[in-house]
């Protein structure tokens, strides 16, 4: 009967979903400072990444990878090297976008969207984006080993690109695990960072924009 | 009553020889996917383009590096006509939208050996296995690229 008992008990634990909680008031703002800070401090990083779009109306994924590299406070290369080749640069006020036929330079002073594309990118990578408060409602949801944070725009510039944006942030250590970025039209892409290693010795050279 | 039926059969015939090739007889159900560069006077776009044909419609997908979403469309073959089902704002203008229709519609061909009718005002060049179609009154140009398959997809 005993036995009965405990083997029941595990069978209802084990069906109960997976702790998720939605941090409010004091919780919110003590984790939000914890990520901000963890931010803030993080000298540089290098990382692989595993992009994964996934296409509504195709009902299809198309998986890419490449590296990530990025130095404080201005500095981030995204290379894209399967299944094609395409390297961002963000230096200061410069984006530079190259592929194998053309290079382009930017000067996001002088470009509303690239500025905003590079803005995205800085914060949602390094986590700086709990700071936007002004352009995103953000959300921040506890599971076991996570906090997710949800940020919705509030701009028209960025919500006619997102409905939503997740950044997943590993508890242990406040560093960003996973972005995933849904669109209007029912699409989705996951980005998982992987061999994050941080701080990081970074080469000016991956920066240099011509 | 003949001469009714001898007109029939080769209206018929004229019809089904517009196709190159009979949609029924190409793949169904596979994405093929293209390095995608479309140049403008004054802007570009390059990514990734989707197409997958099923039940005589192409559907497809644009999108850039980064996966945001460019372009949704569905091209219904029988009837020659392409729906936008999604675009992005800044191709989102009724008369960039009435251009993209009708170039979306000469890429597709192309690229599934549907027709070989040349518009006007378009060209369209292969080059090793790139196909470019320009669009000569607006000077806009279509390049897809087939994609190396990757086992992981």
């Amino acid at each position: 009967m005993m036995k009965k008992l405990i083997l029941l008990t595990m069978l209802v634990l084990m069906s109960l979903p997976a702790f998720s909680a939605t941090l409010t008031g004091v919780r919110y703002k003590e984790t939000a400072a914890k990520i901000n800070a963890a931010a803030a401090r993080m000298p540089s990083m290098t990382c692989d990444f595993t992009q994964t779009k996934h296409l509504a109306m195709l009902r299809e994924k198309m998986v890419s990878k490449g590296k990530m590299y990025y130095r404080k406070p201005d500095k981030l290369r995204w290379e894209y090297v399967s299944p094609y080749k395409y390297t961002f640069i963000l230096n200061g006020a410069k984006v530079s976008v190259a592929n194998n036929k053309r290079n382009d330079v930017i000067d996001t002073r002088n470009n509303k969207l690239f500025k905003e594309i590079a803005r995205i990118m800085m914060s949602t990578v390094t986590g700086r984006a709990l700071s936007d408060t002004g352009d995103f409602t953000i959300t921040i949801n506890e599971t076991a080993p996570t906090w997710d944070v949800t940020l919705v725009p509030k701009r028209k510039n960025i919500k006619q690109m997102f409905s939503k944006i997740i950044l997943k942030f590993r508890r242990t250590d406040c560093q960003v695990q996973q972005i995933e970025l849904y669109e209007k039209n029912g699409d989705r892409t996951e980005i998982k960072l992987q061999n994050i290693k941080t701080p990081s010795p970074v080469n000016d050279a991956l920066f240099s924009i011509s | 009553m003949t001469r009714f039926l001898v007109y029939l059969s080769l209206l018929l015939t004229g019809g089904l020889s517009a196709y190159s090739q009979n949609p029924d007889a190409l793949p169904q159900d596979t994405v093929f996917r293209y390095g995608f560069e479309m140049s403008m006077q004054k802007a570009g776009l390059t990514g990734v383009a989707l197409t997958r044909l099923d039940n005589n419609a192409i559907s497809g997908s644009i999108i850039n590096e980064f996966g945001v979403s460019a372009l949704d469309f569905t091209y219904d073959i029988r009837r020659g006509k392409v729906k936008l089902n999604h675009v992005v704002s800044f191709l989102d203008k009724w008369y960039i939208k009435r251009v993209l229709r009708a170039d979306l519609r000469v890429c597709l061909d192309r690229l599934y050996g549907l027709s070989d009718r040349m518009p006007k005002k378009h060209d369209v060049l292969q080059n090793g296995s790139t196909l470019t179609v320009r669009n000569l009154a607006h000077d806009i140009s279509y390049s897809f690229t087939p994609l190396a398959h990757d086992s992981q997809q």
